[in-house]
């Protein structure tokens, strides 16, 4: 089975993280597709091609082939891990016993000339001296060391014996259940290099069969997708104008721009799955890159929502009140969104500032700089007060305008 | 300026302006970082405010968090490929015929998409455009419509995967799997609750919720194929539970695969484009960031009123009551019950639990005869999380009676609105109980599969 060895260069992850949002941006603003797509069909295709999306997605059931063949890698995977795991045992015994017969081999060979040293020594020795005592207690060792060394000498050759065949065994247990998944794997990609060339084909006949079908249109969902693009429209109706107007855009497209990541962070993450189960190699860089990726996000958002008003509060009284005494109100609670929003810029520019100097990196094996993650504080912070600015100039007009008009 | 203030005037002083400012209008997330920042001023120094971005940054780092804009992402783009409204249209037409059919309907299609998604917003604004103008139409009682829709809805925050389980997780260092897996049961009970509360309602009187004409009904052959179109979703919840429940595959990847999948579905039904990725990412910003911030600002509120010694205060103040532990534990759901009409949920779990679970610990597992400390924060995790489920529907404050009054036909008055949602808070409150008297209903599942 080959594996897959890509580690995601830094300057990728940086670039991807910039040019993906901006290309998503301009192609959310072209037309809407409707209907079956050629490219869609080929996104499907190199994404999902081993589980046989792209046939499903033209609800061509022939799709369903693909997914057998797929569950056959990821037991073909397991049971290969398996095997590894028992060759990793078996060759740890092997190379446990081979210690022990390296060691007691010139012990036990050598053991009988020690003998007949140890004896010519009892013999010189004088009767009854310190000499002969010991030297009849070192041969009495040396003869009981000789014969559980003999012992354990053969058992360990024993288990050599049974333990290589066993090796052997398990090493081709293992080389097997890897082939078979590697079959299985080629035999997938050889259906996907079809389809590749049948794609422009299948769309053409599911859009053909779609429009046969007759159309009914559904009240309800029709309403729904109303409100779902109120939503979107609503939005984009908190900008003002002028220069407070300048900052909501700022925010707006800041917010839109980090907003794309999550689409970044879905095919990591099933590229991380897909890396792990089907080619046994897990990445080293997906969870890491992605939830530092997500930190920006939450810290760049803040602004987004603050514009928005998705940030939640307690409507309990305010909603009540009139657009005068939401003005007054507001000017004196912004205060404490300076302190914080201010708070979190100084300190947060401190706390970035010492990553820098030492040009913190991560403690994996990535070693991806951290300091550009701290600096999002900072950005956020920024944002947010600007954000907070923009609000604060609205409502002083709002107090203004009634103060005027009263 | 390192001024020492006794902790009793100090809870009094923190919590006040937290209720004063919130009452003000301004958002919790800055409320509380605000006032965190203010209170870190006059205890310590200026070189104590250094803490605020060593607080937010391992947030930023945390890698369980990220699985939150993932489940949101999900179900919005589940949301938009329009899987929602057929759903209701497949199970009600296999329901037709049984009376009060559609509320039930509601029930189990809410069910099923609590299983999609995290957070309950979507699920009661389209069943309230889809299934309530359904069943005013075949003319049900709009009390049992509008309350089956709420208490469905609002499932959502409770079966997993729950943005609030997730949350909850975090904070008190728990198990994501473990908690989604503890959810389960109650959540199916407490669904068996609402259509067991619908159906006999409708039986007793059929006026309430009377079945579909016959001529309406479809054939048994026409309803295997509207299940055929439900394969591709409840596939796709079948594999994210699936490998989150057998570790194949973290919460995260499991959200990250089963937004892919999301994508693939939208895809089937021709909807997906670079528009509606951009609307349902925008949305998902949204969402993530509010949640995010109100744990930003409320992390440094509540870890600086912990270390200045808050939670011993709470934990002396309700044993100086002379309550038990079960009377502890009572009063912590009154309290959360209470602090559920008011506040925001994510805004209660960061202000509560912090203080909430320490002194659950010590109570000790034997004190409520469980078997060991783990069971216990997972016990007190779902009763937490069933609990916050109801302060979606309790008056006056409950999001969904909110969602709801957006949606409903203008003629219908919030009081009724109001009113329809009584009966299934009160089921949710006989869950609740039921819940605290059998552990085992949270704690049988996940020793099943955790062993």
């Amino acid at each position: 089975m080959p594996s897959i060895d890509f580690i995601l260069p830094h300057w990728l992850y940086w670039g991807g993280l910039i040019v993906f949002p901006l290309v998503a941006m301009v192609m959310a603003r072209r037309t809407r597709t409707r209907g079956y797509s050629v490219p869609i069909a080929y996104m499907i295709l190199f994404t999902g091609g081993l589980l046989g999306l792209h046939r499903l997605y033209l609800r061509n059931m022939w799709g369903l082939v693909f997914l057998p063949i797929f569950f056959a890698i990821l037991v073909f995977n397991a049971q290969g891990r398996e095997a590894r795991e028992v060759v990793s045992q078996t060759a740890n015994e092997v190379a446990s016993a081979q210690r022990i017969v390296d060691r007691l081999e010139p012990k036990v060979t050598g053991a009988d000339d020690r003998i007949a040293k140890l004896q010519a020594d009892l013999e010189e020795a004088e009767e009854g001296s310190f000499a002969q005592i010991r030297a009849e207690k070192e041969l009495e060792k040396a003869q009981e060391s000789k014969v559980t060394d003999a012992e354990r000498l053969e058992k360990a050759q024993a288990e050599l014996d049974a333990a290589g065949p066993a090796l052997d065994n398990a090493r081709a247990a293992r080389k097997q259940w890897s082939d078979f998944a590697f079959y299985a794997l080629m035999l997938l990609c050889a259906l996907i290099a079809i389809d590749a060339l049948l794609i422009p084909g299948m769309v053409r006949k599911a859009q053909a069969r779609a429009d046969a079908e007759p159309r009914r249109v559904d009240p309800a969902a029709a309403a729904l997708q109303q409100i779902e693009q109120q939503e979107e429209k609503k939005d984009h109706d908190h900008i003002g104008t002028g220069w407070t107007g300048a900052i909501d855009r700022l925010s707006y497209f800041c917010g839109e721009f980090v907003s794309y990541w999550a689409v970044i962070a879905v095919f990591a993450y099933y590229f991380e799955v897909v890396a792990r189960y089907v080619f046994n190699s897990p990445t080293i860089w997906v969870h890491e890159g992605m939830f530092l990726m997500f930190g920006m996000q939450y810290l760049i958002a803040g602004a987004y929502a603050a514009l928005t008003d998705a940030h939640v509060k307690v409507d309990v009284f305010y909603a009540e009140w009139s657009p005068l005494r939401k003005a007054v109100v507001d000017l004196f609670t912004s205060i404490f969104f300076f302190i914080f929003a201010g708070t979190l810029l100084v300190t947060g520019w401190i706390f970035a500032m010492d990553a820098t100097v030492v040009n913190e990196v991560s403690f994996s094996e990535w070693t991806i700089a951290y300091w550009p993650f701290k600096w999002a504080i900072v950005v956020g912070a920024v944002l947010l007060i600007l954000q907070g600015i923009a609000k604060l100039a609205r409502d002083v007009a709002t107090v203004r305008h009634s103060m005027q008009a009263g | 300026m390192g001024i020492e203030i006794d902790i009793a005037w100090l809870t009094l002083l923190m919590f006040g302006s937290l209720i004063v400012l919130l009452m003000a209008g301004l958002p919790l997330a800055f409320v509380t970082g605000g006032l965190a920042c203010v209170f870190l001023f006059i205890l310590g120094d200026e070189r104590t405010l250094n803490i605020v971005p060593s607080r937010i940054f391992p947030l930023m780092t945390n890698y369980q968090l990220s699985a939150i804009p993932l489940f949101i992402f999900l179900a919005a783009m589940l949301e938009r490929a329009g899987i929602i409204n057929e759903m209701f249209d497949v199970i009600y037409k296999l329901l037709g015929g049984v009376k009060g059919g559609l509320a039930s309907a509601t029930i189990i299609a809410s069910t099923i998409l609590a299983a999609m998604v995290g957070v309950i917003g979507a699920a009661v604004v389209t069943m309230g455009i889809i299934a309530l103008p359904a069943m005013l139409k075949r003319h049900y009682d709009p009390k049992i419509a509008m309350g089956s829709i709420m208490a469905g809805g609002t499932l959502g925050i409770l079966i997993p995967p729950s943005i609030l389980a997730i949350i909850y997780a975090v904070v008190a260092e728990q198990s994501v799997g473990e908690l989604f897996i503890g959810a389960v049961l109650p959540g199916l009970m407490l669904s068996g609750f609402y259509i067991l509360y619908v159906t006999v309602m409708c039986y007793v009187n059929p006026q309430k919720g009377p079945p579909i004409p016959v001529e309406e009904r479809v054939s048994t052959a026409e309803k295997m194929r509207l299940l055929g179109n439900m394969a591709a979703p409840l596939t796709l919840i079948a594999v994210v539970l699936g490998v989150i429940f057998t570790g194949v595959a973290t919460p995260v990847e499991a959200a990250g695969i089963g937004t892919f999948g999301a994508f693939i579905v939208a895809a089937i039904h021709r909807k997906l484009d670079w528009a509606t990725v951009r609307e349902a990412c925008l949305t998902t910003l949204k969402a993530s960031a509010m949640v995010i911030w109100i744990m930003f600002g409320a992390t440094i509120f509540v870890g600086l009123y912990v270390l200045e010694g808050g939670q011993q205060f709470v934990e002396d103040t309700m044993t100086g009551l002379g309550l038990g532990p079960w009377g502890i534990l009572i009063l912590m759901q009154v309290i959360l019950i209470l602090l559920g009409m008011f506040l925001d949920w994510v805004g209660i779990l960061l202000l509560a639990v912090p203080i909430f679970v320490p002194i659950i610990k010590a109570l000790g597992a034997q004190a409520f005869g469980l078997g060991s400390d783990s069971d216990l924060v997972l016990w007190f995790g779902v009763l937490y999380l069933v609990n916050m489920q109801m302060s979606f529907l309790s008056p006056p404050f409950g999001y969904a009676l909110f969602y709801l009054r957006g949606v409903a036909p203008p003629e219908i008055p919030m009081g009724d609105i109001f009113r329809s949602a009584l009966p299934f808070l009160f089921l949710q409150v006989v869950g609740l109980a039921a819940c605290m008297l059998f552990p085992q209903i949270i704690t049988w599942l996940p020793r099943l599969v955790y062993g």
